[in-house]
């Protein structure tokens, strides 16, 4: 579960791949970065070690050597009081004892007072009887044969000079420095008269060793040590290590150096440690426990981690910046542009990005949108061009509709007024007949006009409330005499009751009836032509209106269902045959299915050869709620509007006035022979009064865009002024 | 620090080496016109030494000495010659003689010789002559402060094992051999004794009492005396120098304690100089022995003169005081301090080292 997510994070991210990737190569490099530091450090850290220690045998060991040679001169001052000298040259005991000797003891007093570790100081008589014996404290005397006395010993030997040595004092064990020195008569000092009249003996507690035991220290936790020649430890930096013995390898003359001891155990723990014989039976030590070291070579190491650490912390994020900056940004960057140029963005052009492959790729990348947006330019300019090609088609429709409708005007009125005057009863036939075909056609050219109109989307339906009567009646009217010309029955059937009130553009949906029931008349030579109306609720429930059903069935020729398949197309009939037989442009069900579509609706046919067709087609009609119903109530009869047929003069004749007609005539033919200074003259005569408040508003936007030689738009506009007031 | 510190002490070591080896010179001319007198501290009447210098135009010079032992000490560091008159006891006084310190007195120049008491004599040298010519003789007791003290003391016990009023309140003395003679008193020995088991007791007394002991030096006989302000209460004194006391302070009594007491004699020497010089010591000796100016010196001073005719001459104040001349019992219950055997020397001599450390 968690390697899939882990892949999932992977997997997606091109940062965190990287991430990955460079954390464990640094993380390595930090490792052995760690390694070879540690080793560095601790070989510095033991050679520092070791130099602190040498340097710290060096000088404990001339400290020392220093207060030896100090106890020496003492010696030889001492020796040389000529109250010794006359002291010891007294023969006479009494004499001594009783004149003499009081002094020497002061003597020694004060020589114990200048140096207070001089705690014994005494005098032997050459035959190593010991004489004068001063304490600092009741020490008892344990002999006063000092004839075994190592020191009397040794100055027997050699009494020139003063002589020392650490040793066990007899008298109360305690691990002392005895000196000595000879007092010999002053004026036999260097000649042949020189004799030795007795022995100076000192004996000093080594004070000062364990003051500079207790002072000196190395580091934190190392320090001096003062042992015997057997190993005892006689003082140490660490009371707990009093009394220890070492196994010292070598005698006092290997130690005469200084001398290293790898790796010194005492009391489980190692110590680095160095050595040397300052006197026969002195040792000095020095130690660090290996653990300090150790601890600081850690620390050292924590402390170059830490550092090291930091900076790799520092590096990897820069990396990863950088990263980021020169790949996965512009990666991300040109995934982006491409998907707003999949999503047909042509204009905005790549950022740049550098020299390098992403720059490269990012230029190769602006240069196939560059292609790609001159290539969708010119698609869309060949698109307009055609859409330009059939909105011209479409305006040259409307216009020679209307350039037809005109002179049909004119002839459907000189027909009219020759038909009331007193006419021979042929002649009224035959321009009855004429009067017949000039609605017809002229039926046939509104068709046209708006079948243009739907195809420029310009048709707007006016829904206002009506009564099912106010639909059929005026098709029946127009319908009926054909029909019975045809001796064909027409036959209205209504499920819904008459008083019912819908909303719904009434002229648009009758015209669509008119075509049904005229072709239904047309393709039918003998029989009934049924006219069905039925109201169904809609399938999705009361929220939405309901649905009525026309139907308009025939007995006659039917169609095959080839036929069936291209039936709305425009500019079709059942057969081509048909046109020729039946006459009509095939614009009537097409135009049907458009109007019906704009009001939401459908059209269908159910059609066999030779037996018959039925056209079903449904559409939503609200019912009409009292309050938007006219307040007055027209009979059925009076409201019914005139039929298309019957009104020939579109709504704007009755507008304009004869004149004002004729100069719009005039403006749009200038307009469209792009002739801006005629347009002018011709608005200038324009008259403004006696004028529709919007035909005027009309005028003078065209004035204004003429004004400007925008001839073009002032045309349309004219063209929408046009139908918006047919 | 431990460097400098132990040079320190070292310097100051070869400082009192020096101190001890050097000799003071003395320039001749000074010499010529100065007799210098050893002597312990006001045991000259100074209108005897003033009547001195006036007649023989010459200047006395008094160096003055706390115990026998500084004495000594002088002694070796500045020579025999230093000296033109010594005041030595009667056991050291023939051992200064063998040691060459001092010289042999004809007796036949010393007209005042006539009048002295032979008893008082010292032991004559190997060739039988004078060495010394008794000056005073005395005691050794206590002197203690009636008002300071409950009650009156009568052993030396009462020194020695001091009550706890005493504690921190008493004076002892350097001088060893008439210390630990009166220890030896207080337990019934001899102040000679030599049995290491009586000094070993004795010793031990005195080690005992010294957590009481205020000072180990000689009292002063003026009126700053530790004495006469209170600061001691009670010292070891020569019977003398209570007489002496007793006028700084009215208070101020000497017992001579029960147990007895050493009889000590001191002698005018003459040190080893030139016959000039030896013939104007022995008139300074002849100016002080004769029988009037003995007797104005012990009088003054309140000490027993050895001359007869002075003696006969004195005061009945002077004569009957108890203080200067004890009671015949306690005559008899003392002893004069003689010489003891080397070894019992040695061992006082560590003994008062130790003491007085």
């Amino acid at each position: 579960m968690a390697m899939r997510a882990f892949r999932y994070l992977i997997g997606n991210n091109l940062q965190m791949r990287l991430a990955l990737l460079v954390l464990p190569l640094l993380a390595v490099s930090l490792a052995s970065l760690g390694g070879l530091a540690y080793d560095a450090l601790r070989a510095s850290r033991l050679a520092v070690a070791q130099s602190e220690l040498a340097n710290a045998l060096q000088q404990a060991h001339s400290r020392i050597q220093l207060q030896l040679e100090t106890l020496d001169s003492h010696l030889e001052v001492f020796s040389r009081s000529e109250v010794l000298e006359k002291y010891l040259e007294t023969q006479d005991e009494q004499e001594r004892y009783t004149l003499l000797q009081p002094t020497v003891i002061r003597l020694f007093a004060g020589f114990q007072q200048a140096v207070s570790s001089y705690y014994t100081i005494s005098l032997l008589l050459p035959d190593g009887m010991e004489d004068t014996r001063v304490t600092s404290f009741d020490l008892p005397n344990h002999s006063e044969d000092e004839r075994q006395n190592p020191v009397y010993q040794q100055l027997l030997r050699q009494p020139q000079q003063p002589f020392h040595r650490m040793t066990i004092n007899p008298d109360n064990g305690e691990w002392v420095i005895m000196a000595g020195v000879a007092v010999k008569n002053r004026a036999g000092i260097g000649r042949q008269t020189e004799k030795v009249l007795g022995y100076l003996l000192l004996t000093m507690r080594p004070q000062f060793l364990h003051d500079l035991v207790e002072r000196y220290r190395i580091g934190k936790s190392g320090g001096l040590l003062i042992a015997d020649q057997q190993g005892q430890i006689r003082t140490s930096y660490r009371p707990a290590l009093a009394g220890e013995k070492l196994t010292l390898a070598g005698d006092a003359a290997s130690l005469q150096e200084a001398t290293w001891l790898p790796a010194l155990q005492v009391q489980h723990e190692t110590f680095l440690a160095a050595a040397l014989a300052i006197e026969p039976e002195l040792r000095l030590l020095v130690l660090q426990p290996l653990a300090e070291v150790d601890r600081e070579t850690n620390r050292l190491l924590f402390s170059t981690v830490l550092v090291g650490g930091v900076a790799v912390l520092v590096m990897g994020v820069a990396l990863l910046w950088l990263l980021h900056h020169a790949l996965v940004q512009p990666v991300r960057m040109l995934h982006q542009a491409s998907i707003r140029i999949g999503s047909g963005d042509f204009q905005t052009p790549l950022p740049k990005t550098g020299q390098d492959e992403i720059g490269q790729l990012a230029r190769s990348m602006d240069g196939m949108r560059q292609r790609l947006g001159d290539l969708y330019q010119e698609l869309a300019r060949a698109k307009e061009d055609a859409e330009s090609a059939n909105r011209a088609k479409s305006t040259f429709l409307a216009n020679m509709s209307h350039e037809i409708c005109t002179p049909m005007h004119a002839i459907l009125g000189m027909t009219h007024l020759v038909l009331q005057s007193e006419l021979p009863e042929m002649q009224r036939q035959r321009l009855s007949k004429v009067q017949l075909s000039a609605h017809h056609l002229l039926r046939l050219v509104n068709d046209l006009l708006d079948f243009a109109r739907l195809e420029t989307k310009r048709l707007l339906l006016h829904p206002a409330p009506f009564r099912l009567a106010e639909l059929w009646q005026p098709v029946q009217e127009a319908l009926s005499d054909r029909a019975e010309d045809k001796r064909l029955q027409l036959l209205w059937q209504s499920a819904i009751a008459e008083t019912e009130w819908f909303v719904g553009d009434v002229l648009r949906l009758r015209q669509v009836l008119f075509h049904l029931v005229d072709n239904a008349i047309k393709f039918t030579e003998n029989g009934t032509i049924v006219v069905a109306v039925e109201s169904f609720a809609a399938s999705d429930g009361a929220a939405n209106p309901p649905r009525l059903r026309f139907m308009v069935q025939d007995s006659g020729i039917g169609m095959s269902e080839e036929q069936q398949a291209g039936l709305y197309l425009l500019f079709r009939q059942g057969d081509g045959s048909a046109s020729r037989r039946y006459g009509g442009l095939g614009l009537g069900l097409a135009l049907s299915r458009s109007l019906l579509e704009l009001m939401q609706g459908c059209i269908g046919v159910e059609s066999r050869l030779g037996v018959g067709s039925r056209f079903c087609f449904e559409l939503p009609l609200a019912t009409a709620v009292a309050t938007e119903l006219p307040t007055e109530m027209p009979s059925v009869s009076e409201a019914v509007p005139p039929p298309i047929a019957e009104n020939p003069l579109p709504t704007h004749a009755l507008i304009l006035t004869k004149e004002q007609w004729q100069i719009i005539q005039s403006l749009r033919q200038a307009l469209q022979k792009r002739q801006p200074k005629q347009c002018q003259a011709l608005l200038q005569q324009f008259p403004a009064e006696g004028v529709a408040e919007a035909v005027l508003h009309q005028v003078q936007e065209i004035s204004r865009l003429v004004q400007r030689y925008r001839l073009k738009e002032a045309e349309q506009v004219l063209d929408r002024f046009w139908y918006d007031h047919p | 620090m431990l460097n400098r510190r132990l040079l320190l002490q070292a310097g100051w070591g070869l400082l009192t080496a020096a101190l001890f080896t050097g000799r003071l010179a003395w320039s001749g001319a000074e010499r010529e016109r100065e007799l210098s007198v050893l002597t312990w501290p006001d045991y000259i009447d100074p209108a005897l030494i003033k009547a001195f210098e006036q007649h023989n135009k010459i200047t006395v010079r008094l160096i003055t000495f706390d115990s026998d032992q500084e004495r000594d000490q002088l002694l070796l560091r500045k020579g025999p010659a230093a000296f033109d008159v010594l005041l030595v006891n009667r056991i050291n006084l023939p051992l200064y003689a063998q040691r060459g310190w001092v010289s042999a007195i004809d007796t036949r120049q010393l007209p005042a010789f006539a009048e002295q008491d032979k008893r008082w004599l010292a032991e004559t040298d190997s060739g039988g002559q004078v060495l010394g010519i008794p000056y005073f003789w005395g005691n050794v007791g206590l002197a203690y402060r009636a008002d300071l003290l409950r009650q009156a003391p009568f052993s030396w016990m009462d020194f020695f094992r001091p009550a706890a009023e005493l504690h921190g309140f008493l004076n002892s003395m350097e001088s060893d051999r008439e210390l630990l003679g009166m220890a030896l008193r207080a337990l019934g020995y001899s102040v000679n004794a030599e049995d290491p088991a009586q000094l070993a007791a004795a010793e031990a007394l005195l080690l005992e009492q010294k957590p009481h002991v205020k000072h180990y030096r000689y009292v002063d006989l003026n009126a700053q005396s530790p004495l006469v302000t209170g600061e001691v209460k009670m010292a070891i004194v020569f019977n003398g120098d209570a007489v002496k006391l007793r006028e700084f302070h009215p208070q101020i009594r000497y017992l001579h304690p029960k147990e007895g007491s050493a009889i000590w004699v001191d002698y005018l020497a003459v040190g080893r100089v030139s016959p000039e010089r030896h013939a104007l010591a022995m008139a300074f000796i002849q100016f002080l022995s004769q029988a009037e100016n003995a007797l104005q010196n012990a009088q003054s001073l309140h000490f027993a003169t050895p001359n007869t005719v002075a003696l006969r001459q004195a005061e009945a104040d002077y004569l009957n005081d108890p203080t200067i001349f004890p009671p015949t019992e306690v005559l008899i219950n003392s002893e004069p301090i003689r010489p003891v055997a080397p070894r019992t020397l040695r061992r006082i001599n560590e003994f008062v080292g130790r003491l007085l450390r």
